[in-house]
């Protein structure tokens, strides 16, 4: 299994550059955003406690991934160690492969931890103060978790692509920061300017041409379910969510085989 | 030496001075006067998405937590910017409880009452499991416009929705048809119990002033009552009450806002705001 093997030699990489104090960070930043925002809600604690860890993990995971992307991808290509990894008879594909598990595996296990500890802070700060509608923990948050990975997986898909096809690092910073706030955003800018048509000229065709995105770009503003969660009604799950879910694996796979693609057309100089 | 050498540099100095003599002119030509921005800045909705990030949530969390903290100062609510704040917020999170109760307590009972209602309206449409947003909502619509249909229904909603408190809000609902209430002294008891299970000590003495407030309204209409029952003729000004001898004085509101008869009916004063007040 050489993709396995490549998979080990990722991970051990990534430890290398310290993936284990990055992580404890992250892990930190999320409960000390989760504790103190608990403390600014008057009525529902637990829920505002829940939305801002939710979003800090949202936020702070990309930026993991473009920096696991740069560590394993763009150094290899930036400091030539391609000249020894890709020297032998061996497929070029297969060390993409591994190395894009290794960083799903690396980001799905940190996801992991980071929800289990969301779930332990929320028990505490549940306590606090009894809500007329307590939060969700359950299989409504189990949904809203497997909806982020999702979103994540896009987002590592194309950190991947960005890493094989552009020249520097800092370019798989910009352009996964790009993609993500658009991708993020514009589904609900389209529903907000029906009501807010002051804030641009000619809201109408302003949103006509941001709908126009929905075609290029999959919709991760929709993958963000947590409503579930923060109230505990499954009504919050979008109708459609089993075509949701399909358009943004396919575009995840689909970002993947054109890296591989890139990767195997790539000329080295 | 040959000058040329020193070409670059004697051209990068005489740049340097030519941008300082510049900028020197610059700054003693006279300035535009900047035009005065009243009021604090609130951005809108969809520019406030993409400046956290394309997270609605996080926007509408944060600004709610900005105007919890900001908006009230000096024991004295900022109703002319919570007026704008809490309406973006509706629109990322409609759902947001701290805001739509926030915006009851405040904006409601502080001058503003239909941007109030307005938040209030959009809580009750997407918190479809809640009672206390259709309830505020109806009371409001009747309270401050007489509007007794859409209250009715409204309250129905309630009933509806609750678990405990279903009996409460359709007898008030049937009432409210009847036209049988005394909704001045109903308001203060609602407004009595919200205060009275605040636990946060600045909110619990803002809501006092409104509780005042509405006592006030109180002592009035019941002059007014009086007044009409004595002389058998509608009031027209409200001076007459204390000419009369049915009131020592009138009643101090505490947010400064005052009372005015309108159509023959003592109401709360409405908080002016500038631009909004005619929607």
């Amino acid at each position: 299994m050489p993709i396995f093997r490549d998979l080990l030699t990722a991970l051990r990489l990534a430890l290398k550059a310290k993936f284990a104090w990055m992580a404890v960070g992250v892990l930190l930043m999320v409960a000390l955003a989760t504790i103190l925002s608990a403390y600014f809600s008057g009525r529902q604690p637990a829920t505002v406690a829940l939305d801002v860890g939710l979003s800090t993990i949202r936020l702070l995971l990309p930026l993991l991934i473009v920096l696991l992307v740069q560590e394993l991808l763009s150094r290899e290509f930036d400091k030539r160690y391609y000249l020894n990894s890709l020297a032998y008879p061996r497929a070029r594909h297969g060390l993409l492969l591994g190395r894009f598990a290794a960083l799903l595996a690396l980001l799905l296990g940190l996801l992991l931890a980071l929800s289990l500890l969301q779930i332990g802070l929320l028990h505490w700060l549940g306590g606090f103060y009894p809500q007329a509608t307590p939060v969700a923990m359950g299989k409504p948050y189990l949904v809203v978790v497997a909806f982020m990975a999702l979103d994540l997986l896009v987002l590592a898909a194309l950190a991947t692509l960005l890493a094989v096809v552009a020249s520097t690092p800092s370019f798989v910073l910009v352009g996964t920061f790009g993609f993500m706030l658009v991708a993020r955003s514009y589904g609900a800018i389209v529903e907000l300017l029906s009501s807010n048509t002051e804030v641009v000229v000619n809201a109408e065709g302003y949103r006509a041409s941001l709908g126009m995105l929905g075609y290029l770009l999959p919709d991760l503003g929709a993958l963000d379910v947590r409503m579930l969660a923060l109230y505990g009604k499954w009504e919050f799950l979008p109708a459609d969510w089993p075509w949701l879910l399909l358009s943004s694996l396919s575009y995840a796979v689909g970002l993947l085989a054109l890296a591989v693609w890139a990767l195997q057309r790539k000329r080295f100089v | 030496m040959p000058l040329y050498r020193y070409l670059p540099l004697l051209l990068a100095l005489l740049c340097f001075a030519l941008f300082s003599v510049a900028s020197q002119w610059r700054s003693q030509a006279p300035t535009h006067e900047t035009p005065v921005i009243e009021g604090r800045v609130v951005i809108a909705a969809p520019v406030l998405l993409v400046l956290f990030g394309g997270d609605r949530f996080l926007a509408a969390n944060l600004e709610a937590m900005r105007l919890a903290t900001t908006g009230v100062d000096w024991g004295q609510a900022d109703t002319g910017y919570l007026v704008r704040a809490q309406q973006e917020v509706a629109e990322l999170n409609p759902c947001h409880e701290d805001n739509y109760y926030l915006a009851n307590g405040l904006l409601t009972w502080g001058g503003a009452d239909r941007e109030g209602s307005e938040v209030l309206r959009r809580a009750s449409a997407c918190r479809f499991w809640d009672e206390f947003p259709p309830f505020f909502y109806g009371f409001n619509k009747f309270f401050f416009e007489r509007d007794v249909e859409t209250a009715a229904s409204y309250l129905e909603e309630a009933a509806s929705r609750a678990t405990a408190n279903a009996a409460g809000f359709r007898k008030f609902a049937i009432m409210l048809k009847a036209e049988q209430i005394q909704d001045e002294q109903l308001a203060v008891d609602f407004l009595q119990a919200e205060h009275d299970k605040a636990t946060d000590p600045k909110l619990k003495a803002m809501l006092a002033k409104r509780v005042m407030r509405l006592q006030g309204l109180v002592v009035l209409r019941d002059a007014q009552r009086r007044y009409e029952a004595l002389t058998g003729k509608p009031l027209t000004e409200p001076g007459q009450l204390i000419e009369h001898g049915l009131l020592a004085a009138f009643p101090e509101d505490p947010l400064n806002l005052g009372y005015e008869l309108i159509d023959g009916r003592i109401v709360l004063k409405k908080l002016k705001v500038a631009g909004v007040e005619d929607r």
